[in-house]
């Protein structure tokens, strides 16, 4: 029996399909785009093909993301925060601190040793923080946001970015440029402003993580000066991060269809 | 470490008061007493209750207690730039990030402990919802007896009768927890204080009513509400003297005189606590703030003999305390008697 | 039709109202009314107060022979300041509301209790009559008690629909007549469908939320919710306690007081007790988890808090803190954080 999970983010479209053991048979991202039904039938059917499976061979299908209503042919759906933290689980088992930063929220989650979300926070009233606004800051930087997360490496200074408004730092950005400021130092008052608002977002859900396993996952994972940041903020020796963060909620997802079947 | 800051302060400014033995420096001295205060209210061996703003603080002397407002600690965390600090802890345990700073700050202080500890706890419902809130937070936190008196926004006989009673009933519950009864001759000497150190204050106000104002942007900066804390008391009529001969020295020698006084300004409600060089950019532009709407006598005098009675008008005829056309009123009025050119109105 | 009387807040006894002859219309911050109150107040004050004073500027309210203001914070305050400036031909009346509780507030309470009663009849030219204002309670007891019994039923079992019908009638003695309320809270008291299982038992409680639809949402997001505490549900409907004492206002006065626990009345015996009571409310609904809606602003609120996430944590009672502008609009943002809350709660 074959299992689905299908995430629907904001900006990009993940699926994941799993066998009975819970094995990967394949996985796919690709840009959610402007018309969200069309990218869910693309990623489903590039893991369909890649993992050479029938549709009809697929036992049941969990929608996740903020465009889970959009799948037609869902089971369920279930929100990206239960999704997540199922997906870590499978991962990363030890994780106690889950932190999510997608393209336009952020989230953090406590866990319980069974994997159970116990208490989250969400922050979702701007896109200050979060994967859109790293994009805008890499256009303003002129490098792509691939490249974004090296681009702090030997920063020395301590600065950090005042406003986390996107279009004021945009222009804060502009202005730092225009002022000779070198682009790591920016590039890391970049991630230090993220790094205090995430750490903000953890201090709700635990006010002491002493001893917690933090984990990383959603696009933004990728970003290693970020999630370096983030890192020093919290005074961790390391964040864990898993190889392909951006698909865990959509793993989430199938471990979840499976698990609704084999209880 | 507050006390610490007190301690040095205290010393600091006694060094040099002592350099300049001829000096009226009213606002130094006027710094030192309230250093002596901080010192007081972060020390163990004090009867010390923490209040809301308009509470009767020449009654709490009057009483032994040492007592102050904690929007004090708001503003000092604030300049001493501490506040930050407290204002995560607040946000973090969901008080809102755009509540008032000084609220957020003490909230902060309460939650990490890092409040003096009272005795006991005296909240208002003047001057705002939210420091009343604020008190009740502190008193849980800290498990401590509380007091509240309602100050009604209508002035009616009815409301004075209800607030004198409450003050008779706070008398009653300082009493249970401080062992002392209240002496009506202690009582006594504290309102006439209070009347002498009103009538100093009165005509302060009036030497700055003159044009150009002997005032400079910080001479008077928060006064009038943290005067009170202090007006019950020989030390507080010290103060009032002290601004009183600096303010006709200043006249006197026409220093101000010459000064380029511009723009006349008012400050509505209270000002800026974070470092911050507004002063200094007014006084470029040559605009003076010569009146605080807080800076002003809104009561008659006490009555001795009727002490509850006239501490509840007093504290019900507080412009804040009232409904907004009493306010604008009273804006309108202080306005033309200072002749101003211009108002400024923060949000905090 | 009875002539109708606006009012803003929850402390506003209706069975004064009614008994001078008026119907009463409790003014819901409800409105595509555009937003104009920035330029009477400042900005920094909650939704609730600004989205009324819209409707006062944009004549989006019906006609109204008077308006009854309670200073119960310092927004009501302000709302009852910017009337003069917006409808300065309506007659007002502003109660001063104490913020504890003990025997001088209640003795004051009852005093401005009876002074609006006296100003009510006054308006209406109504010889001012005591039968007339016990008639009044009697019959809004009798909506209260039925309130409570259907508030009992929602606590013990999930009936799909039951707590969005508990809101129509609250919002039918709010702004048109206890009589009306009364007669579909009797229809009710039997729920329409059968109970079901699969949802998580949940106790939501603020400042106001009043929209029946929101209901619906709340159970198509698998809430059950097993009782609500706001100022526009049980709080608004407070039964009167005759028997309190041998004045009738002084009953009300206490009624009022200790039955109503908004945020900004404090038990000044017990600092911090309204999260007590909030844990107490939540475990004697049978509630998994505890919802707050907050309104920007609301420093009555948002101030307790720290305290409520305390109370509610030390019983391991998990809590969601959510804000809005307490209308429909608002509530689409929150389907995810309310799913995954019933989904960490499970059924
Ligand atoms: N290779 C990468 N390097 C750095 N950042 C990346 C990379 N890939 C994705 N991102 C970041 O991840 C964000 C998208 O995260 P994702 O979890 O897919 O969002 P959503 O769930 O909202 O669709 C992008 O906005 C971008 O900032
Ligand atoms: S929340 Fe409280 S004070 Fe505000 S309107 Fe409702 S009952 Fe009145
Ligand atoms: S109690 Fe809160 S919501 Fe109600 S009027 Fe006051 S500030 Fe607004
Ligand atoms: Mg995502």
């Amino acid at each position: 029996m074959i299992f689905l999970g299908i995430d629907i983010g904001s900006l990009s479209c993940d699926a994941v399909l799993i066998d009975e053991e819970k094995n990967i048979l394949a996985s796919s991202v690709i840009l959610t785009g402007a018309k969200n039904i069309e990218s869910i039938a693309r990623a489903k059917k590039n893991v369909l093909d890649a993992a050479g499976i029938m549709e009809k061979d697929i036992r049941s299908i969990i929608s996740t993301g903020y465009g889970r209503a959009r799948v037609k042919e869902k089971d369920a759906a279930v929100t990206e925060i239960t999704c997540h933290a199922k997906g870590i689980k499978h991962v990363i088992p030890e994780t106690r601190i889950l932190i999510d930063i997608g393209g336009q929220d952020s989230k953090v989650m406590r866990l319980d040793p069974d994997g159970n979300v116990v208490d989250f926070a969400m922050n979702d009233k701007c896109a200050a923080g979060t994967g859109r606004f790293l994009e805008a800051m890499a256009r303003a930087l002129e490098v792509d946001i691939t490249e974004l997360g090296d681009l702090d490496k030997g920063a020395t200074s301590d600065l950090v970015l005042s406003s986390m408004c996107t279009v004021f730092a945009e222009s804060e950005v502009i202005s730092l440029i225009a002022c000779g400021t070198e682009q790591k130092e920016i590039a890391k008052g970049l991630n230090r402003s993220i790094a205090a608002r995430t750490n903000s977002l953890v201090k709700r859900v635990a006010k002491n993580i002493d001893g917690l396993t933090v984990s990383m996952s959603g696009g933004v994972a990728r970003n290693k000066g970020v999630v370096k940041a983030i890192s020093e903020s919290m005074n961790l020796e390391k964040i864990n991060t898993p190889e392909t963060p951006d698909i865990i909620g959509a793993l989430g997802a199938a471990i979840i269809a499976f698990e609704k079947i084999h209880g | 470490m507050m006390y610490d800051h007190f301690d040095n302060a205290v010393k600091g400014i006694t060094d040099k008061l002592n350099q300049d033995p001829e000096g009226i420096n009213a606002r130094k001295k006027y710094v030192l007493e309230l250093s002596k205060l901080g010192k007081k209210l972060y020390s163990k061996d004090e009867n010390i209750a923490w209040c809301g703003v308009t509470a009767p603080f020449d009654l709490l002397g009057s009483m032994d207690v040492t007592s102050c407002f904690v929007e004090f600690v708001g503003a000092l965390l604030s300049s001493t730039q501490t506040a930050g600090y407290f204002f995560e802890e607040a946000e973090d345990s969901g008080f809102a990030t755009d509540s008032c700073a000084y609220h957020r700050a003490v909230m902060g202080a309460v939650l990490k402990n890092a409040m003096p500890e009272p005795d006991f706890i005296i909240g208002t419902s003047s001057p705002c919802t939210a420091g009343l809130a604020i008190l009740e937070n502190f008193a849980h936190q800290y498990k401590k007896d509380f007091f509240l008196l309602n100050v009604p926004q209508n002035y009616t006989q009815d409301a004075i009768k209800y607030l004198s009673s409450q003050l008779e009933e706070m008398v009653r519950f300082v009493s249970d927890h401080t062992k002392r009864p209240l002496s009506k001759q202690k009582l006594g000497i504290a309102l006439e204080n209070f009347n002498t150190s009103s009538t100093l204050l009165k005509e302060i106000y009036d030497l700055t009513k003159t044009k150009p104002s002997p005032v400079d942007n910080n001479i008077l900066k928060d006064f009038g509400t943290v005067i009170t804390l202090l007006m019950g008391s020989q030390e507080g009529i010290d103060i009032c003297q002290a601004f009183k001969d600096e303010l006709n020295h200043r006249i006197k020698t026409r220093r101000h005189h010459d000064s380029k006084e511009k723009i006349r300004l008012m400050w509505i409600q209270n000002r800026i606590q974070y470092p911050f060089p507004i002063n200094e950019m007014l006084e470029d532009l040559g605009a003076v703030i010569v009146v605080d709407e807080l800076n002003d006598v809104t009561w008659e005098p006490m009555d001795p003999d009727n002490p509850f009675e006239s501490i509840a008008k007093r504290m019900i005829s507080i412009p804040f305390s009232m409904n907004a056309s009493e306010r604008i009123k009273h804006l309108q009025d202080l306005a033309c008697a200072y002749r101003i050119d211009g108002a400024i109105n923060p949000c905090h | 039709m009875n002539k109708k009387i606006g009012f803003t807040c929850a402390y506003t006894p209706v069975p004064l109202i009614e008994a001078a002859g008026f119907s009463p219309f409790r003014i819901f911050p409800e409105s595509k009314a555009p937003d104009q109150a920035g330029h009477l107040l400042h900005d920094n004050l909650c939704p609730h107060v600004k989205k009324v004073l819209d409707r006062a500027l944009a004549d989006d309210l019906p006609e109204l022979e008077g308006m009854v203001f309670i200073n119960s914070c310092d927004s009501m305050r302000r709302l009852a300041d910017a009337w003069h400036e917006a409808k300065p031909d309506d007659p007002i009346i502003l109660l001063d509301l104490p913020s504890g509780i003990n025997s001088l507030s209640l003795d004051f309470l009852s005093k401005e209790y009876e002074r609006l009663a006296k100003t009510l009849f006054k308006w209406n030219n109504e010889p001012f009559s005591t039968e007339k204002i016990k008639d009044e309670i009697a019959k809004w007891n009798l909506l209260a008690a039925s309130v409570k019994k259907i508030e009992g039923i929602m606590s013990r079992n999930y009936f799909p629909g039951i707590a969005s019908g508990l809101q129509e009638i609250i919002n039918t003695a709010a702004t048109d007549s206890t009589d009306k309320a009364l007669v579909m809270a009797q229809n009710k008291i039997e729920p329409e469908k059968p109970a079901k299982g699969g949802q998580s038992p949940v106790f939501v409680f603020g400042n106001l939320l009043f929209d029946p639809k929101v209901y619906d949402l709340f159970e198509e997001w698998n809430m059950h919710v097993t009782a609500s505490d706001f100022c526009t549900t049980s709080r608004f409907v407070t039964q009167v306690d005759t028997k309190a004492d041998d004045n009738i206002f002084r009953s009300m006065a206490i009624s009022y007081m200790e039955q109503t626990p908004c945020a900004r009345t404090m038990d000044t015996t017990k600092p911090g007790n309204i999260a007590q009571k909030i844990v107490q409310r939540a475990k004697e609904s049978n509630a998994k988890g505890v919802i707050v809606f907050t309104l920007k602003f609301c420093d009555p609120y948002l101030a307790r808090i720290p305290m409520i996430r305390q109370a509610l944590q030390k019983e391991s009672i998990p809590f969601l803190m959510l804000e809005g502008d307490c209308t429909m609009g608002s509530m689409g943002q929150q389907q995810t954080r309310i799913e995954a809350f019933t989904e960490m709660l499970g059924v």
